[in-house]
């Protein structure tokens, strides 16, 4: 078979660069999936060539409809190592069809791939045979409120014309059983050293998992993750930086060290890590440095940063 | 100055074109709306219930507008303390909405609108010396993002002049001598105050049908949410009605379909509906007419009052009957109207969508915005008194729909309009800074087309009727004898869309909803009037029904129809000489057979 690629549709300019510039190679862990439509493919661990696991791959053959009407697709699918899809590949010779065997054009490959990012995608909620008439033009006769226009973007919007059963199969492929086979895989491969990876990775989805495992409900963590969960607060992803602020046993920030960081950061941070910053120094007993600090900067704010600070340098501790 | 010079000063001033300029010998006070050219600033009117104003605000989208420009005659040379009103609208911590004041080419006072105070107040400018008859002033904004003038003023006295809103409203009234420049438009039949298009379809109505009616509407052109300004586009089915007459006025009105957030305004017909109003010889429009106030005559609506959104002349119509197509009720408030706002309670109301306990909550309003493609990368500058955003969450999307909403009972819709407004604002600019700044492949070569600055509103108060419509009536199909207008929507009630919540709680701008299957359902007439103020008719989303019918009776197609039926009963109230309750109860059939006919 051609394995020249003729669409190769990346997710993110990290995943661009990284398989460009790293090679990898399929790991002896592989999974075999059977999907909801009959069909059964391998999803296999990719590895870096650190022996570091970077992503997961699988050659998925299927049909997309029950009839001899539409071709079947050999596609390359890539997910990430928590499940969640990346790219597609297809062969040049095998290339995906509409209607009427008309081949897709590159626009609608670019599509495609949209779609597939799509994990809230309005396919989810659909069954197979329902499709059909939810994409015909036709209002249900009489049926006073077949307007649920104002809902949702409507199916039509979302698949590509001709293309229905292409779209709706793969994408419940990509986003069916494999997300849990490969959970579980990663699962079992969680050592510290990929959780590690996972913290540092900047990679929110990676981060997340990590700090789900290894966080308790103190907000303690290992101490050879000490440092990179800390480092987390500085994220530029300010929801992830607010989760560890919150979390964090507030014990980690009492150091010398990290304070004058957390006063730092304190001063270039966006408004609303600002007043969690705020909310967390109340937690600690502040060193004479950080007291300093915010003194400074009490008044570079506004009112309601000012009062804190206030309040933060009368408290008594 | 006794009251009669100051008078004479205030015509004479007029006479010179300059209205705005209040003349009380030791106080000029400049209004910002009524500078002669308001250049690329734009009059808000939204917060009028609260600041009693409306004021200029630098709606650039990022780029700075041009000047407005204003020329101003002293009475007295000398020196003056300068006084400018405004607000830091983003104060997170400090909000962008940066501008100057220049007079006579000089800036005076430093940068205003960056304070991090949220509240309107008076910012003083120190001393200016105004050493000439005439001089020129500038608003000269800094950076397009909605910087905000509501006055400036120029006084001989040190003292601070009066920060709360109800001391200015005085201050306002006394320096530009509003009451004795009223002007009186007259005796209408019919007053209808709010041109969205229930308001449009009762003017029209009515006035083909003979009475006299004056149409209010405080923005430059008419529609409401269906105008240029907000970009609604039209829903509920006028086909399937039980009394087919219902919806000619609505069909006429109704411009295509461009879908909500069109970036083409002329989709939305702006022109289409005022050249309708336009041929009707027995319609009065007022345009850019904000109502504030009402008269009573015992508990009866005599007369209302409004005034001009720019140049502050106040106008009074007197009326028969008064239709309040505000949406919010307003006129009904003024004039003590029951009302409810929020939710009823199961108990209260025995319906299954209502929650256990009443409160609060009600539907949002909307800042609808969208991008085009243009041929190059343009930048868009970061914005740190926005929402934030990351990878990690943000709005994958090239323009808005109706979900982009704000305001879940956590803020409310009349008093904290310019605060919902706000927000909204702050997730449109904040999500679109980080497309620009960080999918450059998908957004690089697209420009925001369009962001409203006028919020479109759902849901306010709803006024009480003699039938308060519920989600039985809905759901049943029930056909009460003075059924009207038939109604085809799902009860349609937004929430807070549930990932919204996560990453912004208690901050939500994004919504779904649930639609619930209705079968086709009529209105009573008795919904359409106020149950204790005898001359007062309502239409549109301010109708009298619980919030979740509410769901359901607030699109336009449907609360257009209303407007048709409050015109013709409107006709018959005054054929007979009775009120809105009147025919109900002695002309029913007459307007039944208006409607069917
Ligand atoms: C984003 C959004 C999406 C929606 N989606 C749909 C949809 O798809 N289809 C649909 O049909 N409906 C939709 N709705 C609901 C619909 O737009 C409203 O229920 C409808 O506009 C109500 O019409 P109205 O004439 O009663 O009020 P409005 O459209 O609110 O018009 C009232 C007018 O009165 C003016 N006014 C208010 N106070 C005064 C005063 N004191 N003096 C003078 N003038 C005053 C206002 O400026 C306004 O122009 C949506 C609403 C929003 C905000």
């Amino acid at each position: 078979m051609n394995k020249a690629l003729l669409v190769c549709w990346l997710i993110g300019a990290a995943y661009a660069a990284e398989a460009r510039e790293a090679s990898f190679y399929a790991d002896s862990v592989a999974r075999t999936v059977d999907e909801y439509n009959g069909v059964s493919y391998t999803v296999q661990l990719q590895k870096d060539s650190a022996g570091n696991p970077a992503y997961y791959h699988a050659y998925v053959f299927t049909p997309v409809c029950e009839d001899d009407l539409c071709k079947p697709v050999y596609i390359d699918l890539y997910w990430d190592l928590l499940g969640n899809y990346l790219r597609y590949e297809v062969p040049l010779n095998q290339p995906l069809t509409k209607l009427d065997h008309v081949v897709f054009t590159p626009e609608e490959y670019g599509r495609l791939h949209d779609m597939l990012l799509d994990a809230e995608s309005l396919l989810k909620e659909y069954e197979i045979e329902e499709l059909v008439e939810s994409t015909t033009n036709a209002r249900p006769g009489g049926d006073v409120d077949a307007v649920t226009g104002a809902t949702a973007k409507s199916l039509q919007a979302v698949v590509i014309p001709g293309a229905l059963y292409t779209c709706y199969t793969l994408w419940h492929i990509v986003h069916g059983r494999v997300r849990d086979t490969i959970a579980s895989v990663t699962d079992s491969l969680a050592s510290p050293a990929l959780l590690s990876h996972f913290l540092r990775s900047g990679n929110y989805r990676y981060q997340h998992y990590a700090l789900d495992r290894l966080m308790d409900e103190q907000g303690k963590v290992a101490s050879e993750f000490e440092q990179d969960v800390v480092n987390l607060i500085g994220s530029p992803n300010v929801f992830l930086a607010q989760r560890v602020l919150k979390a964090i046993d507030s014990g980690y920030l009492q150091s010398a060290e990290r304070q004058r960081w957390l006063g730092q950061l304190f001063i270039g941070a966006n408004y609303r890590l600002q007043l969690a910053l705020l909310a967390k120094m109340g937690e600690i007993p502040l060193k004479r440095e950080l007291k300093n600090t915010l003194e400074m900067h009490r008044r570079d704010f506004n009112e309601e940063i000012a009062t804190k600070i206030e309040q933060l340098l009368t408290k008594r501790s | 100055m006794n009251k009669r010079l100051r008078k004479y000063v205030a015509s004479l001033s007029l006479l010179l074109g300059l209205f705005h300029l209040g003349l009380a010998q030791s106080q000029v006070l400049i209004e910002a709306e009524s500078f002669d050219e308001t250049g690329g600033w734009v009059v808000d009117q939204q917060s009028f219930p609260v600041i009693h104003s409306s004021y200029l605000m630098a709606h650039g989208m990022g780029r700075p507008v041009a000047d407005a420009v204003t020329h101003v005659r002293f009475a007295e040379k000398g020196t003056y303390h300068f006084w400018v009103r405004t607000k830091d609208w983003a104060p997170f911590p400090k909000g962008p909405g940066k501008f100057e004041v220049w007079i006579d080419g000089k800036p005076v006072g430093g940068v205003f609108g960056e304070s991090g105070k949220v509240d309107w107040m008076w910012y003083n400018g120190g001393k200016v010396t105004i050493d000439r008859d005439s001089v020129e002033i500038r608003l000269k904004d800094l950076t397009g993002f909605n910087g905000r003038c509501d006055a400036l003023l120029f006084t001989r006295s040190a003292a601070e002049p009066p920060q709360d809103s109800v001391g200015m409203a005085s201050l306002r009234k006394e320096l530009l001598n509003l009451d004795d420049t009223r002007k009186e438009a007259g005796h209408f039949d019919l007053v209808v105050v709010g041109g969205g298009i229930a308001g449009t379809c009762a003017a029209i109505s009515a006035a083909r049908l003979g009475l006299t009616v004056a149409l209010i509407q405080d923005r430059p052109v008419l529609g409401g949410n269906n105008s240029s300004e907000v970009r609604v586009h039209l829903m509920g089915d006028v086909d399937k009605n039980h009394y087919p007459k219902l919806g000619r006025i609505v069909r006429e009105l109704d411009n295509g379909d461009p879908g909500n957030g069109n970036p083409d305004a002329k989709e939305y017909g702006d022109k289409r509906k005022t050249d309708i109003i336009k041929y009707e010889k027995n319609i009065s429009l007022f345009l850019n007419t904000h109502v504030y106030q009402v008269e009573m005559n015992g508990d009866r609506i005599a007369a209302v009052i409004g005034r001009d959104i720019r140049t502050n002349q106040e106008t009074r119509f007197t009326g028969t009957y008064f239709s309040d197509c505000t949406g919010d009720g307003t006129i009904g408030f003024l004039a003590g109207a029951d009302y409810r706002m929020g939710r009823e309670s199961r108990a209260e109301t025995g319906e299954s969508f209502a929650p256990e306990k009443s409160d609060n909550f009600t539907l949002g309003t909307s800042n609808l915005w969208a991008s085009l493609p243009v041929d190059s990368v343009t930048a868009f500058p970061e914005t740190p008194w926005a929402l934030p955003f990351s990878d990690e969450y943000h709005i994958d999307e090239t323009k808005s729909d109706w979900q982009w909403e704000t305001g879940f009972g956590n803020m409310n819709t009349i008093t904290e309009a310019e605060k919902i407004r706000d927000h909204n604002l702050r997730a449109v600019y904040g999500n679109w800074s980080y497309l620009k700044n960080n999918k450059p492949e998908k957004y690089g070569k697209r420009e925001l087309a369009w962001v409203a600055y006028i919020g479109g509103k759902r849901e306010s108060r709803r006024l009480m009727g003699d039938h308060v419509l519920n989600q039985m009536d809905v759901q049943e199909g029930k056909m009460y004898p003075d059924a009207t207008v038939t109604a085809t929507w799902t009860i349609d009630l937004h929430f807070p869309q549930e990932k919204n919540s996560l990453y912004f709680p208690g901050e939500e701008f994004f919504a779904g909803t649930k639609h619930i299957r209705v079968a086709p359902y009529t209105i009573p007439y008795r919904c359409l009037y106020s149950r204790n103020v005898p001359n007062l008719f309502m239409a549109g989303r301010n109708i009298s029904t619980t919030h979740v019918a509410f769901g359901s009776t607030r699109v336009m197609r449907t609360c257009g129809m209303m407007g048709e039926v409050v015109g013709m009963a409107a006709s018959i109230a005054h054929k007979h000489e009775t009120s809105p309750r009147g025919v109900y109860e002695q002309h029913l059939d007459e307007l039944i057979g208006m409607i069917k006919d």
